[in-house]
């Protein structure tokens, strides 16, 4: 069974690429200028040039034949090159990779490990007032733009002065503090939904309360939603620090992309979308896997 | 208070009330009373069957769960063989309760094993724990030993009330007096599985000398199975008698 899942779940992640790369390629294409727009209304620049450098760059070729040339070489692992760069594009998104996943994994690990006991203490309170000022911090949390909050970090870390660049916590912090109000209100909402089941009366009538009643009883059987949303939230964990890591000046992933998107360098904007393409496959995958650990009926379907 | 317990030991409710507070609507601040149960008095010997019958929102389940401890009454005692169940707050020991819908009351991830055990997570005796059986408890129910490894979620409505009676009888102190209410729980089955449980229950109070409230608004039930049946009206026990 699980075999036809995981032969499934690839002929899915192959469709999901094709899509996503075509897509990405008629965006681009679709999109005025290109990565030499620029160097045209150089003077110095003859016609004689330009041509040799489109013919150089494939920017000739038509979108089809971009297409599948590019479909070609990734299978043979080479990606393409960064016009703007001249390098491999594989080299140049690795190590910027792993510098957005230092941030964006802690900042996951982080709004996981206070959403959860968090949102357990708030269902455990409902309508208290531990459960009223959480909900009152969430709603302000989430009426604050990503925006507001890294400039407010911006704001401590010149007060401070004890934040440069090279240090992630205040990154880290802005990302937690963005993804904790959906969690938190997730983990609450599918808390409460359990609570109020004839089970968890049942559990109650035997006596069991407090941890042993949220943590043994409740969180297990109020794990699906949860599970589903933590796929989600490794799906993003390419995407979601863009604007932080521009803001913050954090050498990840995001200044490169919305660098490449300026300069048109279309194989960088394109591979960026795949790997981001990539996580989404990965999150959903172990969304999956956590729903088949955690949920004894589907092991028995 | 206190109550002067004859043997064998009995339930002994004194004006028990219960009172829930709503709000209006939400610009309202105004709160409105609702008296789901005033001054109620039962007294019921071990061993018996008490039926309490009435209209729906007559109160009778709140009583119920007043008793089994799954309600904080508002005033009252409630007492069981001399200690309060009340102010100690060990009512789950001796009463244990049948939900209407027994299927829904069991977590459908657990396995019947699970299930069974759920009720001793409270206790952490660990003598009580090792002299558990959990075959033994499936054969009480007139389950097969065969099903303690299956999930909850996978029985028929038939077994999931049987099991829902064998984990209740698993909360249950041995030692002490033991009730079982039974909130509409032999209403939705069908009528050979409601045969079924009612021969077990009959059976399990003659084994185990159960006391039983029944909470029904079927009348031909209560004059079945019960010894004494209370009629609730309006948060008030209107009548009471062997029949009414």
């Amino acid at each position: 069974m699980f075999k036809r899942y995981l032969l499934r779940r690839l002929v899915h992640v192959i469709v999901l690429f094709a899509g996503i790369s075509a897509f990405s390629f008629v965006l681009l294409e679709l999109a005025p200028g290109d990565f030499l727009g620029e160097a045209k209304l150089n003077p110095q620049m003859s016609p004689a040039t330009l041509a040799a450098l489109r013919e150089q760059y494939g920017l000739n070729k038509s979108l089809e034949q971009k297409y599948l040339s590019w479909i070609e070489s990734a299978a043979r692992g080479d990606f393409g090159i960064s016009f703007t760069y001249n390098l491999p594009v594989s080299k140049l998104l690795l190590p910027r990779v792993r510098k957005t996943l230092q941030l964006t994994l802690s900042a996951l690990v982080l709004s996981w490990l206070i959403a959860v006991p968090l949102g357990v203490w708030s269902a455990a309170a409902q309508d208290g007032s531990v459960d009223r000022a959480v909900g009152v911090a969430i709603s302000a949390l989430l009426a604050t733009p990503d925006l507001v909050l890294a400039c407010f970090a911006l704001l401590v870390a010149v007060r401070l002065r004890a934040f440069h660049s090279a240090n992630p916590v205040l990154p880290i912090a802005v990302l937690a503090l963005g993804a904790l109000p959906i969690l938190l209100r997730h983990v609450r909402a599918a808390l409460v939904e359990v609570a109020n089941q004839p089970f968890a009366q049942a559990a109650r009538g035997n006596g069991i309360s407090g941890t042993q009643l949220w943590f043994r009883c409740l969180l297990p059987a109020a794990a699906n939603p949860l599970a589903s949303l933590f796929g989600l939230s490794v799906a993003g964990l390419i995407s979601s620090s863009l604007l932080v890591e521009v803001l913050l000046g954090w050498p990840g992933v995001g200044p490169l992309f919305v660098e490449a998107i300026a300069a048109r360098d279309f194989y960088l904007v394109v591979d960026s979308v795949m790997l981001s393409a990539l996580f989404l496959s990965i999150g959903t995958f172990l969304g999956d896997i956590l729903l088949y650990v955690l949920d004894p009926r589907i092991r028995v379907e | 208070m206190d109550v002067v317990n004859s043997a064998p030991p009995s339930l002994s409710v004194r004006g028990l009330t219960k009172t829930y507070h709503t709000q209006r609507s939400l610009l309202s601040r105004k709160r409105i009373e609702v008296h789901a149960v005033r001054g109620v008095d039962l007294e019921l010997p071990a061993g018996n069957t008490l039926a309490i019958v009435g209209a729906s929102g007559s109160g009778k389940s709140t009583v119920a769960r007043c008793i089994a401890g799954l309600l904080q009454p508002t005033s009252g005692e409630i007492w069981l063989a001399g200690r309060s169940l009340v102010s100690e707050g060990a009512a789950h020991r001796h009463v244990q309760f049948v939900f209407q819908d027994p299927g829904a009351s069991l977590n459908p991830r657990f396995t019947v094993a699970d299930a069974l055990l759920e009720p001793l997570m409270a206790v952490r005796s660990s003598s009580r724990l090792s002299r558990f059986s959990v075959a033994e408890a499936l054969q009480q129910a007139g389950l097969p030993a065969t099903v303690a490894t299956r999930l909850t979620s996978q029985l028929s409505g038939g077994q999931k009330a049987r099991l829902a009676v064998a984990r209740a009888l698993a909360a249950l102190d041995a030692s002490g007096p033991a009730i079982l209410i039974l909130d509409e729980s032999l209403s939705s089955m069908d009528l050979s599985v409601r045969a079924q449980m009612i021969n077990l229950l009959v059976d399990l109070q003659e084994r185990r000398g159960l006391t039983y409230i029944l909470i029904t608004h079927d009348a031909s039930l209560a004059a079945h199975m019960a010894d004494e049946i209370a009629v609730m009206a309006e948060g008030v026990i209107v009548k009471r008698g062997p029949h009414v």
